[in-house]
């Protein structure tokens, strides 16, 4: 366990494609058995995250980014409904940080308001997702068989349909909030979660130690979820982390088309809706919203690459 | 040959038929018509008579009948919005816009996409390599479309003003949008291109190849492309057609009057014949290039039998 997947270690993970020449140069670090993680998987984990500099400074700006959400009725400078009509689109100033809207409101309050919107469906609709589609996978790959024929089917018939085009009708058909946008889209990513849990369980339900569970009389249902399903969270969370920018995506692109959250309410999507008309007057209506967008996804996106690396070594 | 492609397309009418009859119960199973919005304020008499002018009065199933059976005659109904126009008119208007844009992503994306690939993975582990490896995995996977494109439109648009902020009429409105619709599906072309050609590149027929003293050009096309190409079919070929069927949210941040524009105002209006036609035209569409994509792998790679399928 200790020598698991050090990236350059010979005989280790080193990819198909490595050509023939000298063999990379072991860092320092490697060799020194006292620096390397030892004990657990986690330990490990996280010694592999730790080096990946692109992946920690993800992380902090996600811990960021989540934290301005919790803590926006603290640190937002206005109240976020305040409408100041004698300030409006007045464009940055020493007041207005990132400038007011059109109604005058504080675009800095509301990036920080929106940023606990956007986030509660950008962690909200992944959950779902999982919520739905563990239960699933996990029959289908632990009992095999039937189940898993009628569920392969399912997930035949669900990748049919666009995805972003079915949350689309359910908007249209039951109308929309926060959390009903996060369970549409939700909806729309227990297939992903189905399939890896199912691949997981497969691969795992004839190891040794589930044989050896089995054998001493455990009963089924401890199996499946005391023995197995540890082995398989690691996987799971990279996927969960890798969806939150697409959710993040969809969920903004929806309010920004007007298919997302409603007035007072505003997430960074609804605040590019509301500023494009106004884009020749003050860019940084449509500009601030945009950015913090790209910046959540980048940093989601890295973050999942990271974990990839750390808790998946061997799949990359 | 001929016999897989029709099982396959009949399966595939199977499953939209059942799609429909999901889609409008689920539309009829709400509260709130299509005119509960902009004839609001109406009595409900005379709401009732625009129901009964419209079909809507009618049992759900009749309503479903009427539907399919116009369907199958090719006629898609009128949108409860403009209602001095057919659906199929509306369609016939917005779908070349959207096709444009979209064979146009496509040509872009895919061509720069692969050349990328190709001289990321010939570059291998050189700078070049880094350079667009680093710019693939940011600019062009992980950040959303209509981001890029409110980024083009504020430098190329309006602070260098060398292209129009958005609409459609001059050829010049094409270029952003292509651009920023490109992005995504050229950074996943370069990404596979780059990972499946090396993997060929240290293949030991290569070596081989070398070791009888092939030119590289001719071991670079020959041998190496020729063979890496082959999987960027089933990867590349699920995104054609969503990228014919276009993109809701570069339409909107483009302002262009495409397909996915009128997704926008019909759901927003619980315009039922329109959504049901756009459903019906994005669903074939994409079954169908799952279908022609299946089969191009199989002629392409000889290596690939598909199951049921003789040639």
């Amino acid at each position: 366990m200790t020598t698991i997947g050090l990236p350059s270690e010979p005989g280790g993970p080193v990819g198909p494609l490595a050509p023939e020449g000298p063999l990379p140069v072991l860092p320092r670090e490697a060799l020194e058995p006292s620096r390397r993680a030892s004990g657990s998987f986690w330990h490990a984990a996280w010694y592999r995250y730790r080096r990946n500099y692109l992946a920690v400074v993800s992380g902090v700006i996600v811990v960021l980014i989540l934290l301005v959400g919790l803590l926006a009725p603290l640190i937002a400078p206005y109240n976020d409904a305040s409408i100041d009509l004698s300030a409006t689109l007045s464009g940055a100033s020493w007041h207005h940080w990132l400038g007011t809207d059109e109604l005058g409101r504080d675009t800095l309050t509301r990036v920080i308001w929106g940023d606990q919107t956007s986030m509660k469906v950008a962690i909200g609709a992944p959950i779902i997702g999982l919520v739905i589609g563990l239960p699933i996978g996990i029959v289908a790959g632990w009992f095999g068989g039937i189940f898993d024929w009628v569920a392969l089917r399912f997930f035949e018939l669900f990748q049919m349909v666009p995805t972003i085009l079915a949350a689309l009708l359910f908007v249209t058909v039951f109308g929309v909030s926060v959390w009903k946008l996060a369970l549409f889209i939700g909806v729309t990513l227990w297939v992903g979660f189905a399939r890896l849990a199912r691949a997981q369980y497969i691969a795992l339900r004839h190891r040794d130690f589930v044989q050896a569970a089995r054998a001493a009389g455990v009963p089924t249902w401890r199996i499946i979820i005391v023995h197995i399903l540890p082995n398989a969270v690691g996987p799971m969370i990279v996927y969960f982390v890798q969806q939150v920018p697409y959710v993040i995506f969809t969920a903004a692109g929806f309010s920004f088309i007007g298919l997302g959250v409603q007035d007072p309410l505003a997430d960074w999507g609804k605040m590019i809706n509301d500023g494009v008309s106004y884009l020749q007057i003050d860019a940084l209506l449509v500009l601030v919203p945009v950015g913090c967008i790209g910046l959540a996804c980048l940093s989601f996106s890295f973050l999942g690459d990271g974990l990839r690396d750390a808790l998946d070594p061997t799949s990359h | 040959m001929v016999a897989y492609f029709v099982q396959r397309v009949l399966a595939l009418l199977f499953t939209l038929f059942l799609a429909t009859i999901a889609i409008f119960a689920m539309m009829h199973a709400v509260p709130g018509g299509p005119f509960s919005f902009t004839q609001g304020d109406m009595t409900p008499a005379a709401l009732h008579n625009i129901a009964v002018k419209y079909g809507l009065a009618d049992p759900v199933w009749q309503q479903y009948l009427k539907w399919i059976w116009q369907l199958l005659h090719g006629y898609l109904g009128i949108p409860f919005e403009e209602p001095t126009m057919t659906v199929n008119h509306l369609i016939a208007t917005a779908w070349p816009i959207t096709l444009i844009v979209g064979l146009l992503t496509v040509a872009l994306s895919y061509s720069v996409g692969l050349a990328l690939g190709c001289i990321a993975a010939i570059k291998h582990n050189t700078w070049v390599d880094s350079l667009i490896t680093a710019l693939v995995s940011t600019v062009g996977v992980a950040l959303p479309n209509y981001v890029i494109g409110f980024l083009l439109i504020e430098v190329f648009a309006i602070k260098l003003g060398w292209l129009p902020v958005g609409g459609w009429g001059s050829p010049k409105d094409v270029i952003l949008p292509v651009i920023a619709f490109s992005l995504y599906p050229m950074a996943l072309m370069a990404r596979y291109t780059r990972a499946s050609t090396l993997e060929v590149t240290y293949a030991d027929y290569v070596r081989m190849g070398r070791a009888r003293g092939l030119s590289e050009r001719r071991i670079l096309w020959k041998y190496i492309l020729r063979t890496s190409l082959i999987p960027l079919i089933t990867i590349m070929g699920p995104w054609i057609p969503q990228l014919l069927t276009g993109s809701i949210f570069i339409e909107a941040t483009f302002g262009l009057p495409g397909l996915g524009s009128y997704f926008t105002t019909a759901s927003l209006r619980k315009d039922y014949p329109l959504i049901m036609a756009l459903v019906i035209i994005v669903a074939a569409t994409w079954g169908l290039c799952f279908i022609l994509s299946d089969i191009a792998y199989a002629v392409v790679d000889p290596r690939v039998r598909i199951e049921g399928m003789s040639r």
